[in-house]
């Protein structure tokens, strides 16, 4: 129960910081928007008039761009800026885990965006049973997503400046998680194996389950669980390898 | 009680060769170095004690302080902290510690600090009512009763360390940790700093450690001062033990009065009497030997040191 507690109140703080952001999450709203109008937009010349396509994509693509929201590369930043700039220190003398810390503050600054799935999930007209599925999937997928960006965060033990990456894990996830195509329209054999990569996971597969266009749900869901215990390891290593090198310094 | 026995630490950096054909060098066969920060280092803390480090630049005072609280691991030797091994980052242990970095918050930059507070009285799971009691002590001593519901980024820099001295007390932790705790500091707010250092310590017994490059703060505060250089321990004993050696101290600072004016002068000792005599005592302002102030003896200890 004071476990509990003490990461709700961890989860309170995030709620609070994310609040206090509200002018970020209107432009985050609103750069998103433009740049999924800009997406639709080059799907419609593209498709010149098909217009039972172009109503299937621009779903999809909404559904995709509106979850790339939830699942933020910020964590990543988020680590890499504490190991940065010395703050990690205050971390490590709390008796509290730091990943607990970091994904229930990262879960509490995402919460408000609630208010926008909310409103996307009753203009779809989703059924009881798929909103469900969607959330738990959802849920899994998150704890996975989460694993990989600690991981990218760890690296900051490693190289000083972990900027470059961003715009590189960017581009990785607009193009492996769906965010520009449909990623079926690359080809039943390439989809085959790349709807299974976390990215595709994140965006893709619940965009699938929102318009019911998924079979053997068990199969993504074991796919993200092994993910998620393969990046968790991995972070694991990497941090207690990464954590000897600290010296807590830092601007 | 805090146990340091025969302790090593070591940096690793890389040595830049200059120029341009250096740095392509660089990128391809890197020279490792290592900078020891503490050398063979032993110390014994009691409970209870106030402990002032001091010390040149790069003498290894906080690294001292990130052994003792488990942020790093030695390289070699032994770390006891209550009973406990730092870096192994018990529970238990970090609930008994309490660290104030000076140029580091801990605070969340865009809410108030009371909200800071409330986390970390759930993360050190504090009752209720034990946390209220706690929070309206310290800030009442710390006269920041007001200042915590306004956002940190709106409080002065006083403002913010006395917030941040409630964050790393809010637990009551057994041993505290102060790194620079008066950096930037007014002298008013070092006083307050001070006063309640004083009273936490007397109230609950509070080892503390404090590290300073400001005397002040050595002076008012500690029991014990103990003087780090490039690595090792060079004097550990109290304040009036420090090596005065006042037959080589032979010039006297006089201040006084004269037509309305301070006048300050540098007086031999031979003629010290003779200057006296001609002064009122209602016009006399200060008079102190040379070299003999705290100040004075550390600096003369870091030229020895470094001679």
């Amino acid at each position: 129960m004071k476990t509990l507690k003490k990461y709700l109140s961890i989860m309170h703080l995030g709620i609070k910081s994310g609040l206090v952001f509200r002018a970020n999450y209107l432009i985050k709203l609103a750069t998103q928007a433009l740049s999924l109008l800009v997406t639709l937009w080059m799907w419609q010349w593209i498709g010149d008039g098909q217009k039972s396509d172009l109503s299937s994509i621009s779903q999809y693509l909404i559904i995709t761009n509106l979850l790339s929201l939830l699942f933020s590369i910020s964590p990543a930043f988020s680590l890499a800026n504490l190991i940065k700039s010395g703050k990690l220190s205050f971390y490590l003398t709390r008796p509290v885990s730091l990943y607990g810390h970091l994904y229930l503050q990262f879960l509490g600054g995402q919460l408000p965006l609630l208010a926008v799935y909310l409103v996307a999930v009753l203009a779809m007209h989703l059924s009881a049973g798929i909103i469900l599925s969607l959330f738990l999937y959802v849920l899994v997928a998150s704890i996975m997503f989460f694993n990989l960006m600690m991981i990218t965060g760890s690296l900051a033990f490693w190289l000083i400046n972990l900027w470059p990456l961003r715009s590189g894990l960017y581009a990785i996830y607009l193009l492996l998680g769906g965010l520009y195509f449909p990623l079926k329209m690359l080809g039943s054999q390439i989809y085959a194996w790349l709807k299974y990569n976390p990215f595709s996971l994140v965006t893709d597969i619940p965009a699938n389950i929102a318009i019911a266009k998924v079979d053997q749900l068990q199969s993504y869901y074991l796919s993200a669980v092994v993910w998620t215990i393969v990046f968790y390891l991995g972070y694991r290593l990497i941090y207690a390898k990464g954590q000897k090198k600290y010296e807590g310094v830092g601007v | 009680m805090i146990e340091l026995k025969g302790v090593n630490f070591n940096y690793v950096s890389f040595e830049k060769r200059p120029g341009l054909k250096g740095s392509i060098n660089d990128l391809f066969h890197r020279k490792k170095i290592e900078i020891p920060a503490l050398k063979q280092f032993n110390l014994t803390i009691d409970s209870g004690e106030i402990v002032g480090l001091i010390g040149p630049n790069g003498a290894g005072k906080t690294t001292l302080i990130k052994l003792l609280t488990g942020i790093i691991s030695p390289s070699s030797g032994q770390v006891r902290v209550g009973g406990f091994q730092p870096d192994k980052k018990e529970k238990a242990f970090l609930k008994d510690i309490g660290v104030l970095f000076g140029q580091k918050s801990q605070l969340s930059w865009d809410l108030p600090a009371i909200d800071t507070l409330n986390m970390l009285a759930s993360i050190y799971e504090l009752p209720k009512d034990r946390f209220q009691r706690r929070l309206t002590d310290l800030a009442t001593m710390l006269d920041a009763k007001e200042i915590i519901y306004r956002p940190v980024r709106k409080l002065s820099l006083g403002q913010r360390v006395k917030c941040d001295l409630m964050c790393a007390l809010i637990h009551s932790p057994k041993y505290l940790f102060l790194d620079e705790p008066t950096i930037g500091l007014d002298l008013v707010a070092q006083e307050n700093i001070y006063k309640f250092l004083r009273q936490e310590n007397w109230l609950h017994q509070t080892t503390i450690i404090i590290t300073s490059h400001n005397v002040r703060d050595i002076e008012a505060l500690a029991q014990r001062l103990m003087i780090v250089s490039k690595g090792s321990l060079i004097f550990n004993d109290s304040l009036d033990k420090l090596p005065i050696d006042v037959s080589k101290q032979k010039f006297f600072n006089v201040k006084y009065l004269s037509a309305e004016k301070t006048v300050q002068a540098r007086i031999p000792e031979a003629k010290l009497t003779a200057v006296l005599n001609k002064v009122k005592a209602d016009e006399l302002i200060e008079v102190s030997r040379e070299g003999i102030s705290l100040e004075e003896l550390i600096l003369e200890i870091y030229k020895n040191e470094n001679s």
